[in-house]
């Protein structure tokens, strides 16, 4: 069964489109990195998938309506929206308790795990806590719920980079299994790149890219061009063009790889690079 | 039965080893309720203290006593004393009945605000569960919090002015007799509990308003009943809404709760330029007590069709909440 599947979805605010007609599917067991520019319908994609907004088209998550049928698929399904929705009032034990008490899928003692190797007080209102604190209290939370799908919008946003790294680290190795779907959207995007199974790009509420990483990593080709091949490669028509240090380098689509290996070094681009080189082109050169 | 066995050949498909623990949503939603509206039951205890603080007080400010044992006069304390039982109910009373409205105007308002809906929402908590919890706290765990702390307080009362009396060599026997404290339980608790069903639907009210404003609630929850009421006045010429809600507020409940011909509208008078307080108050509204009446007040049935109303829109309308 697909974790997730939407066709047709579609949100308007008045006269602007925040998503225009998207279609995907996100099979069980992926981990798919969300990415966009700000403003391209992420969050508000995200927020159709938790049941926190109507929509338009079609959208089952674990085959549920997510609108209508919101609490019952937050059993399965838990999120980090934001990191500053915890309220600020709650003290930390107090936070631990009310999910314990209303969750059927958290493993307190897997809470207090998480907590315990934070400089965190069980005792602290969340007004109190550290920005990166808040992240931690609230990815504790999350991470002990045995959920069937996990989503995590900026999820490691204000948290310092050692904690990032060990953020993910346990992303993969505790809680990630073949029974469970991520979809993770950060502007971080080069920290996510080797968790990633898939990535989807949105631009302007349009999917403009969808694919798995070992396609990503067959069909995008960079090149960093010797100055006398520069014309040569134009020739075989580049996604992209850029200039670093002096030197070209030019990103292919399903380009014949020996054949540009005689141009220059041959890499795989990093996704950055692949969004700058499909979004960032389209935003003007001034980005 | 087809679909329950197909859910649950699903569940045991996805294996998960962890036995899904047993949770109550609606008793966490409360303790949630009381955890972050600490007023609930701040404010009554805080009212019931300045109240022993005043009964401390008066109890030696006896007229012309410099020898202020010796003086006590054992019939005006027992006044004074009974008078303070009933001033503690009726102030605690007020002042929940403040708290809670304030309570209501929050309670939907400041999670869109603060942005936490967002972490509510992101928990297996249904908006029924949600809204109902909330109503349930502003008509029912309020005013039992109120019941607790007024008796509490009138039974601290009682043992300061039975020690009062034993030091000024008096009999304090007059104090404990059952009757009128009984009584005067009674008619709290049952004043408690029709008050409850009488103003649900203001609660309701104030709880959908909360729910739908996008600023200043208290504002829009006054605004709209004012510019309804003029809008009748004007356009019909007529005052129904305006006479309903009047009666509902100001006296009604004691028509509907009690069956007494005329109720004095402020249970304080003045007497003799002093504060004093109906002193057979108690047995008087105790004989008063009329459950029928009540029940077969229409009113009553409308109230809480209202307020049903109100909730099940509050529902429906917490699914499309956003935070501000």
């Amino acid at each position: 069964m697909a974790a997730i599947e939407a066709r047709g979805l579609r949100k308007s605010f008045g006269k602007s489109v925040a998503l225009d007609g998207v279609d995907f599917k996100i099979e069980e067991g992926r981990i798919v990195g969300l990415i966009g520019p700000n403003g391209a319908g992420k969050t508000t994609a995200l927020k159709a998938v938790l049941g926190l907004t109507p929509f338009e088209g079609e959208l089952k998550v674990l085959g549920r309506n997510p609108h209508l049928d919101r609490h019952r698929l937050m059993q399965e399904v838990c999120f980090i929206a934001d990191v500053a929705v915890l309220p600020r009032w709650i003290r930390v034990s107090q936070a631990v308790d009310y999910v314990a008490g209303v969750h059927p899928r958290f493993d307190r003692t897997k809470a207090e795990a998480f907590l315990a190797r934070t400089s965190i007080k069980r005792t602290s209102r969340v007004r109190e806590l550290s920005k990166g604190m808040l992240t931690q209290l609230h990815l504790a939370l999350v991470m002990a719920i045995d959920a069937r799908l996990l989503v995590l919008d900026e999820p490691t946003l204000g948290l310092d980079l050692l904690y990032r790294k060990q953020f993910y680290d346990s992303l993969l190795n505790d809680y990630f299994d073949h029974s469970r779907t991520i979809v993770i959207t950060t502007h971080q995007v080069e920290e996510i790149q080797h968790v990633l199974t898939d990535v989807m790009f949105l631009d302007k509420g349009r999917l403009v890219l969808d694919c798995s990483m070992e396609d990503f990593e067959t069909r995008y080709v960079e090149v960093m061009v010797h100055p006398e091949n520069v014309a040569a490669a134009r020739a075989l028509a580049p996604m992209h063009e850029r200039q670093v240090f002096g030197r070209s380098i030019f990103l292919f689509d399903r380009a014949d790889r020996g054949q540009l290996a005689a141009l220059g070094e041959v890499r795989t681009p990093s996704i950055a690079d692949l969004f700058v080189a499909m979004i960032g082109g389209s935003q003007g050169a001034a980005a | 039965m087809n679909a329950i066995t197909q859910n649950e050949t699903q569940e045991d498909n996805v294996a998960m080893p962890v036995s899904l623990a047993r949770t109550r949503p609606f008793y966490w939603s409360v303790r949630r309720e009381l955890w972050e509206h600490r007023a609930l039951w701040m404010a009554p205890l805080v009212a019931a203290g300045l109240i022993l603080l005043s009964f401390i007080i008066s109890s030696f400010h006896v007229p012309g006593g410099a020898h202020l044992l010796a003086t006590i006069d054992e019939a005006q304390l027992r006044e004074t004393a009974n008078g303070f039982y009933a001033a503690v109910g009726v102030v605690i009373a007020l002042t929940m009945i403040v708290v809670v409205w304030f309570y209501c105007l929050d309670s939907l308002f400041s999670e869109r605000r603060d942005r936490s809906i967002l972490f509510w929402k992101s928990l297996p908590v249904s908006d029924v569960t949600t809204v109902t919890s909330k109503l349930f706290v502003a008509s029912a765990v309020a005013p039992s919090i109120s019941f607790a702390i007024v008796v509490a307080t009138q039974l601290v009362i009682l043992l300061i002015a039975t020690a009062v009396i034993v030091f000024a060599g008096g009999s304090p026997g007059a104090l404990w007799s059952p009757g009128p404290l009984l009584q005067m339980t009674l008619v709290l608790l049952y004043s408690l509990l029709a008050q409850a069903i009488w103003l649900a639907p203001f609660l309701a009210w104030l709880i959908f308003v909360s729910a739908w404003a996008r600023r200043s609630p208290a504002l829009w929850a006054g605004l709209v009943p004012a510019a309804a009421c003029l809008f009748e006045r004007i356009a019909l010429g007529t005052t129904y809404l305006l006479t309903a809600l009047q009666g509902r507020l100001v006296e009604g409940l004691a028509h509907a709760a009690f069956a007494m011909p005329a109720l004095p509208a402020e249970p304080i008078a003045r007497r003799d330029g002093e504060f004093s307080l109906h002193f057979g108050m108690p047995g008087r509204m105790f004989e008063a007590i009329d459950v029928v009446r009540f029940l077969s007040t229409p009113e009553v049935w409308v109230g809480l069709a209202i307020a049903a109303a109100l909730t099940a829109a509050t529902v429906w309308m917490r699914r499309y909440r956003e935070p501000l």
